[in-house]
């Protein structure tokens, strides 16, 4: 379709995982026309490959451009844990970095006979033997790739917790939680997926005025300039959180860092000292710990309120999801109490019996799992929606309702009689996406 | 034996594996053919320094966005390619912290002389740009930079350099945190007009005025003694002179509150060195043997101890700030060889500046140790610190403890306070306001409005 | 084996499509570098040398190119030099001869040639040594430094 073609590469790829190959294919301007992107084109790739079990990770037509937070890559695939279609958002760097390399959308289907690391830059994916790495904590995964694969810029891989089959195996976005709360990893994991590595090195010129549309919505929204507060804290504020979980970040100072062109930047870096004086480990160690995943964190605070930040940095190590290991452990349960169950192996394989709000078939969990339950005017399964159709982060359009849909479809086109038609078709394919 | 054409036109051997001999080709250097612009400094630069632009990065307010990549790529390239700009934006996961790099503009860039071909010019407004017509991307500019700031493009291959949008850098305007800024500099510089003028005045007061009301020890005069003079007076005659003691405590409290701005601000002596050092070119280097502050130590205990031994203040008559005070006026007392102490010592500014007092004066070594206790110090902030880019600070402290390595390096280095004589011509000639004078306490780096609080 | 690949690099490099023109010599940024600036170190001359099936992994000429692709980007026949000397490194690395390479300090890998560093530093020679610390790493490696000591 004509208006989107500085939105796209228009190339798809796709992976045979069990014949170590990779092909390139158009993407077909009549998916496009008819579904925008994003999600809703990863859906409709997913049906078309069914057969294959495929994973089809897709960008929207504003991914990489100036956009407000246009960062957005979505991940399709059936979840081993729910037994339905789920739809993962990854933030960050992601996006960006798969649709500079030369790709809109990428097929992986079947599985592969060893473990292996998928490489993506340059329009073309290298398969690559990940070995070495097996049972090795994310920070390691992370190293490791960075010095074989040149100073790839995006990574999404799974820890040690996947590699065992631990219940509430999680993807790990750099070195910051995702997510992924039904169970990607898990299906990475069952498919010797052991992480999937962007770099773009080229780039696409999208549209005219971009740039300064872009500044008067984020000059409206009251974003520019530094902010004091930090937009992690504003997050759970806003999910109505209670006293308890707020009250753990009141005496840290947090380093905000902000996804790809995002002028709210709601994940920080904490530093903290950590003492597990119950478990008699007296290491008082200065620690630092990536905070993004709001849910995870809220659920991890309630639970254990003085080493929610520890365990937090524990998940990220092991790849695990804190809304699970916030239901495996006791009230107040320690890390080193995790770490006992990680090294011992007792750590549950089997997320039945353990005291976590299991993901379902609820829209909640369907699309956008991991996002943080703000309450949204026009209901929270239609603003991500939306966000995830145009390749925006969802959790940017629930902190600020007042950005509407009509200003983000006006960087696709300004024209009435065009904003109008997409408007209509991106409304139906997100019904479609809430039906299922 | 390999040899390598050096900046000056002339050869610099370098020894390696000998090989075997070959027919030399006559070739036109490029000296021959493009040579280098001179650099002259114009009469005016020594008044008014030229205020170059540059860009200066806050890494406090930086959440790593990636606009600044951004907007540039799309300058370099006209569509939107981050791997394409002339900054690259760095997020270390592990430590929280992003950084931007580009270029620096610096006043002496490395990567000009490392180019081979001379494709790197810095023009008369500061920019440093690379001739595309030159380039043969070789990219020994990045090897040279310390903070590999020109970018290897991996589409095209060739190197990315930012040239401050020629005046109106894009990554500045729109970068949504004000992480950067575009500036070139101060201008007004009033520090130095208030110091030699307090300098003056002092030395009027203390040497032409008040002639002999200093530093003068014949027992049982009415003199004002300086810490070391009264160290000496104890030691020597086991006794204390009242009005000496008052004199030298107050000027010991002046220097727990303020640092050693006796010796930037009103001794005499220092007075002298500065006009001297200001007129006199330096010729010659200063014998590495002699390089140690701490003789300054040794000699104030030799003052001591030769005061305890000889039953008279021993250091004090051949002191050059004592000398000034007691001779140098119009019916100055101690006339003959005395008067030859002063030009004798301040001559060393052919070879050193300030050299008395980096090296030998002992009352310096005494006030160095109570400013070591004292509450102000003058930091260097890393965030508007330009480092090796820039070295202004190292250029013209007079008694050169700023690490001109360090700097080199791309840190900020600590000005240890023993040393520094608090004439505060780093703090004046920082055109970006990194040197500032803190209290000791304060640990927040200038120009930081504090870490993100919840 | 070690003739297959040779012979692969240098069809890769597609050396057997020079016409001796010497327009990569006229461009090559080498003249202007080393003082002895000979027919051995030039482009024309190592892919001469080549293509009469000389040993070139033994030579110390292969490690004065600073991998600039100028040569490459003016050949009227699409000779890569560049492609050549890479691959004739890589084997003079992996093999026994002797590699006159630089590794950075940090990351390990081979980032610059020792000719060519030993020319920078000379052009920089003076600047107090300090700078010649940080010229042990690798670009990448030096961004990360100079971040871990300035954010």
């Amino acid at each position: 379709m004509n208006i989107f073609e500085h939105f796209y590469n228009m190339t798809i790829g796709v992976v045979d995982l069990a014949e170590s190959s990779f092909e390139m294919l158009p993407l077909e301007g009549t998916i496009l026309s008819e579904k925008i992107g994003g999600v809703a084109v990863t859906q409709a790739l997913y049906e078309h490959y069914r057969d294959d079990d495929p994973l089809v990770l897709g960008v929207g037509p504003l991914t990489g451009s100036y956009a407000p937070a246009a960062c957005l890559l979505v991940i399709t695939f059936r979840s081993p844990v729910t037994g339905a279609i789920s739809h993962v958002p990854m933030m960050h760097r992601a996006g960006p970095d798969m649709k500079f390399a030369g790709f809109d959308v990428l097929v992986v289907k079947h599985r592969a006979t060893q473990p292996q690391f998928l490489y993506v830059t340059g329009r073309t994916v290298d398969i690559r033997s990940a070995d070495d790495v097996i049972g090795a904590e994310v920070p390691e995964v992370s190293r490791y790739v960075r010095w074989t694969m040149h100073s790839a810029r995006s990574m999404l891989v799974t820890g040690p917790a996947a590699d065992r089959g631990l219940a509430g195996a999680a993807v790990v976005n750099g070195l910051w939680g995702s997510p992924d709360k039904t169970g990607l990893a898990d299906a990475m994991a069952s498919r010797n997926l052991k992480g999937v590595i962007f770099k773009g090195i080229d780039g696409l010129s999208f549209g005219e005025g971009h740039l300064e549309r872009s500044e008067n919505i984020i000059r409206n929204l009251g974003l520019h300039g530094h902010s004091k507060t930090s937009g992690f804290v504003s997050v759970l504020d806003k999910m109505d959180a209670d006293e308890a979980v707020r009250g753990v970040m009141r005496n840290y100072a947090m380093r905000s860092m902000a996804c790809y062109r995002c002028p709210f930047p709601c994940m920080g870096h904490v530093t903290f000292s950590y003492r597990d004086v119950a478990a008699g480990d007296h290491d008082k160690a200065e620690m630092g710990v990536n905070l993004s995943d709001h849910v995870g964190f809220a659920a991890l605070a309630r639970r254990s309120r003085d080493h929610a930040l520890a365990l937090s940095e524990q998940c990220i190590r092991y790849g695990l999801d804190p809304v699970v290991v916030a239901g495996y452990l006791p009230e107040d349960g320690t890390a080193h109490q995790l770490r006992q169950a990680f090294e011992d192996d007792t750590f549950p394989t089997d997320r039945s019996g353990l005291n976590a709000v299991a993901p379902t078939e609820d829209v909640r969990y369907r699309l956008g799992s991991g996002i943080a339950p703000i309450v949204s005017d026009n209901g929270w399964g239609m603003r991500v929606g939306l966000s995830m159709i145009l390749g925006v982060c969802p959790l940017f359009l629930l902190m600020f309702p007042g950005l509407s849909a009509e200003e983000l479809l006006s960087f696709i086109s300004s024209e009435t009689h065009a904003l109008a038609t997409l408007k209509t078709k991106i409304n139906n394919a997100n019904r479609a996406l809430l039906e299922k | 034996m390999t040899t390598y054409h050096t900046r000056f036109n002339g050869v610099r051997k370098h020894t390696t594996m000998s090989e075997p001999a070959r027919e030399q080709t006559t070739v036109i250097t490029l000296d021959e053919l493009r040579p280098r612009a001179e650099e002259k400094k114009s009469f005016s630069e020594y008044f008014m320094p030229p205020r170059h632009p540059c860009i200066l990065f806050d890494p406090q307010k930086c959440t790593g966005c990636g606009t600044c990549e951004m907007v540039c790529s799309e300058r370099n390239v006209s569509k939107i390619a981050p791997l394409s700009a002339s900054v690259k934006v760095l997020q270390d996961d592990r430590e929280g912290k992003n950084f931007a790099i580009l270029c620096q503009h610096c006043r002496h860039p490395l990567c000009l002389e490392a180019c081979p071909t001379r494709a790197i010019e810095k023009g008369e407004d500061g920019i440093v740009r690379i001739n595309k017509l030159f380039c043969v991307e070789c990219g020994l500019c990045t090897m040279a930079c310390p903070e590999a700031a020109p970018l290897r493009d991996e589409k095209t291959g060739g190197i990315n350099k930012c040239d401050l949008c020629e005046g109106e850098p894009l990554c500045v305007q729109h970068c949504p945190e004000n992480a950067l800024t575009f500036t070139r500099g101060k201008a007004f510089r009033w520090i130095k007009g208030l110091r030699w003028t307090v300098q003056a005045i002092s030395f009027l007061l203390l040497v032409i005025v008040f002639l002999g009301t200093f530093c003068y020890f014949k027992v049982g005069a009415v003199t004002l003694a300086c810490p070391t003079g009264l160290l000496q007076n104890i030691a020597s005659s086991r006794t204390i002179v009242l009005v000496g003691a008052s004199s030298a405590l107050a000027l010991l409290i002046l220097t727990v509150l303020a640092g050693r701005v006796f010796c930037g601000w009103v001794c005499p002596f220092g007075f002298i060195l500065d006009l001297v050092g200001g007129i006199i070119p330096k010729k010659i280097g200063w014998p590495s043997f002699l390089k140690s502050r701490m003789i300054k130590y040794g000699v104030l205990a030799g003052a001591v101890g030769g005061s305890a031994a000889l039953g008279f203040q021993a250091f004090c008559t051949i002191c050059p700030i004592g000398s000034l005070c007691r001779s140098y006026g119009v019916q100055g007392v101690f006339r003959g060889a005395e008067l030859a102490i002063v030009p004798t010592l301040a001559s060393l500014e052919i070879a050193q500046r300030r050299a008395w007092c980096r090296y030998f004066c002992p009352v310096g070594a005494v006030l160095g140790l109570m400013a070591n206790l004292g509450l102000i110090k003058i930091v260097i902030g890393a965030n508007r610190c330009k480092k090796f880019s820039c070295q202004q600070c190292a250029d013209v402290c007079p008694v050169g403890i700023i690490d001109r390595g360090l700097l080199r390096e791309g840190v900020s280095p600590k000005i240890p306070m023993t040393e520094c004589i608090m004439c505060m011509r780093c703090v004046d000639r920082c055109p970006y306001g990194a040197a500032k004078i803190r209290f000791r306490w304060q640990k927040g780096v200038p120009g930081i409005p504090g870490e993100t609080r919840v | 084996m070690k003739e297959d690949a040779l012979l692969e690099i240098k069809q890769h490099a597609g050396i057997y499509g020079c016409v001796e023109c010497g327009r990569c010599v006229a461009v090559c940024p080498m003249a202007d570098m080393y003082v002895n600036f000979s027919i051995a170190m030039s482009p024309r001359g190592i892919i001469k040398k080549a293509l009469a099936g000389e040993d070139l992994i033994h030579d110390r000429n292969i490690w004065y190119c600073t991998e600039c692709n100028a040569g490459t980007d003016v050949c009227p026949q699409g000779v890569s030099c560049r492609d050549l000397i890479r691959g004739l490194r890589e084997m003079a690395t992996a093999g026994d001869a002797m590699a006159e390479a630089k590794y950075c300090a940090c990351c390990r890998k081979p980032f610059i040639a020792v000719p060519v560093e030993e020319f920078v530093f000379a052009r920089l020679h003076n600047e107090p040594s300090n700078v010649f610390k940080i010229l042990e790493l690798c670009p990448s490696c030096r961004r990360e430094l100079y971040l871990v000591r300035n954010a």
